[in-house]
Parts: structure tokens; sequence; C-alpha cells
């Protein structure tokens, strides 16, 4: 719309008018986006989420739709889509993944699970190689 | 020169125009006072431990409603969240049933055992639903204050609140009746204050000139 001005007013007005005219708008335009961008909410997503608060809340709201099984195979559905939507993986999944697995007896799926956890995130490290100590998984 | 006329007019309908968007953009955005940062930023914490919120609304889940809702905010503002259940679980495994007794654990031991850089403590001060004659509102309040994980000195509070009313019917009294009586019927199945707890965290979290400074895992240059 603006463009349509601009060019209009170069072909018709005289010097000074064409010149200053277009330097005007485009200032204001520039203006009105850097102010709409200083305004505007949601920044781009560092994660994927999928399932994760849903399972929390179930955990305590509905605990019977919310028992091991079922978490892992939301979880691990998760990661899936997470990978196919270039998105990370967000913190904590794959420690709460690694207790599920723990919990269950599965050491191997537990361990590989504590493993990433700490590799994408090393701020988990101290808990997680905690845990697993406690959990006889790693010796102290 | 009636041309010249004709074009200094526009020039200054447009420049009218632009100056009145200006204004209404600004008016939009400014907010009268920053937080004071200096202690976060002196702190720079890379991870936040969430302590199960201490509830003193009349909802009895209303902590774990919340803890479901306040992991994706943090994160997503950049910061390494501990997973909030398995928290939860190690703490009740441990001796703790409550978030109440949650709450009393030395901070000393919590950096002994978890070893999070901040620490996040939530009271709740209102949640649910209230029934008025003709609707309902819905409300959600919580304090939250987030300190160092070592000195326990206050980086960061804000206030997470949100509310919702829903009221039936244009004025009409007995039609608003029956919509206050669905509503307690509908309101007993349809759980809303999961999505107003996350629309009061985000807000908190992401407020402009109040809300958490970004976190190591989302670059500096973004809001």
């Amino acid at each position: 719309m603006s463009k349509f001005v601009v060019l209009k007013t170069i072909e018709l007005q005289p010097f000074i008018l064409t010149t200053r005219l277009p330097a005007i708008l485009m200032l204001s335009v520039a203006l009105i986006v850097i102010l709409l961008a200083g305004c505007s909410s949601g920044p781009r997503p560092l994660y994927y989420w999928g399932h994760y608060e849903s399972i929390l809340y179930d955990i305590y709201m509905k605990p019977g739709e919310a028992d091991t099984e079922t978490q892992i195979l939301k979880l691990r559905e998760d990661i899936q889509r997470s990978e196919a939507k270039g998105l990370a993986v967000a913190p904590g999944i794959y420690a709460h993944l690694g207790v599920l697995h723990a919990n269950k007896g599965e050491l191997d799926a537990a361990q590989q699970a504590f493993a990433l956890e700490q590799e994408r995130f090393p701020e988990s490290r101290h808990f997680v190689q905690g845990m697993m100590t406690r959990a006889g998984m790693i010796k102290p | 020169m009636k041309l010249i006329v004709s074009c200094f007019k526009k020039v200054t309908f447009w420049i009218k125009l632009l100056v009145s968007a200006l204004v209404l953009l600004m008016v939009g955005c400014v907010t009268p006072q920053s937080y004071d940062y200096l202690a976060l930023e002196a702190s720079a914490p890379r991870s936040i431990l969430v302590i199960p919120p201490l509830n003193q609304s009349f909802e009895v889940q209303a902590s774990y409603i919340f803890l479901s809702t306040i992991s994706r905010p943090l994160a997503e503002k950049g910061y390494y969240v501990f997973p909030v259940s398995v928290i939860d679980n190690f703490m009740k495994a441990n001796g703790l049933p409550t978030p109440e007794e949650m709450n009393q654990v030395p901070l000393e031991k919590l950096d002994e055992i978890i070893g999070a850089d901040a620490v996040l403590y939530t009271t709740i001060d209102d949640w649910g639903r209230q029934y008025q004659l003709v609707s309902s509102v819905v409300t959600v309040s919580a304090n939250m204050r987030l300190v160092d994980g070592k000195s326990g000195q206050l980086l960061w509070s804000a206030r997470a609140f949100a509310q919702e009313s829903s009221n039936s019917g244009g004025g009409d009294i007995l039609g608003a009746m029956i919509g206050a009586v669905v509503d307690q019927v509908v309101g007993g199945l349809a759980d809303t204050t999961p999505a107003l707890s996350r629309q009061a965290n985000y807000s908190a979290i992401n407020n402009a000139h109040q809300g958490l400074l970004n976190g190591p895992y989302r670059p500096i240059e973004e809001k």
C-alpha cells in the first residue's frame, strides 16, 4: 500500500517533496516495525513439549491414566516427534523417563535416558548421578 | 502550485497518521517501572529447582496443578528446570510427604543433593472457581520467589495471576441464573485452572519489565 503511494509521488511531485516523502515514510515504517517487534509476544520455542505437562497433571489429578507404562509410551512418542520437528527434547524429560525405566527394573534403558539428560543438560549431572548412585546403578 | 499544495496536504496527513500510530504503539508498550535485576544478573543461574508450592487456597490440589504448568515457561525462558515430579517423588520417598514439609528443607541440603543454581518457592493464595448469583469466576493467584541456591538471596519475585469470568445471557437474569447452574455442573467436570495457571505463569515470567531475565539456553538478543 505504502509502496504504491511512494511510486505515485515520485512520478508526480516536485523535487523537494519527492525526496522527502519516501524518506519520511520509510523512516516511519521502520519505526513502527521496531516498536511492533518490541511489543510482540511469543518468541520462537526452544523445545517440543508434547504430553509432558498433561502427564504431570495426570500423575496428580488422574493417577489411573498415568501408570508407568503409559508415561513411558507417551514420552517416547514425544521424543520421536521432537526430532521430527527439529526441536530439542525439553529439560527433565529424559531424567523423568530414566526414573520410570528404573522403577520397572529396566536398568539399561534407565542408564541410557539418564546419560542423555546429563549430556544435553550438564546442570542435571549432580542430581542425576546422585540418583543413579543411590539406585546402585553406578558406584559412588 | 495546486499540485504542491495538495502534495503538502498529503504529507501532513501522513505525518499526522504516523505520529498518532507511534503514540498509540508507545502507550501500548510503556510500563512504568522495571524490576531491579542486580542480584539476578550477579547470580546468573543456569538451573532452577521448583519446590512444590505452599497452598493457602481452598483447592486441595492447587499445588500440583500449578506444578504441572511451571516447567515449560521457565525452560522456554532459557533455564534448565529439574523434572518437577521426579523431585516431588524423591522428596516424598525421603520423608517429606507434603509441600509444607518440602518448603522447610534447608537450602544447604537442597544444594548438597540437587545442586540447583536457583530455587523457586511459590505460595498459592487463591485458586479455583467462585460462584456468584449470576456468574462464576475462576481465579489463579500465586506469589513466586526465586532465590540463589547457595546464599538464599532473593533474585526475582513475581505474582502469577489470571482470572476468568463466565456469565451467560445478556442481561437476562433468569437465563443468567440458569447459566450459572449449568456452569456449576459443567465446572465440576472441566477444570480450567491448568489453562489459567499456564497463562498466569507465562505472563509473570515474560512480563516486559518485571519478568524473569533470559537464561543461558535462550540467546540474549531474543526477548
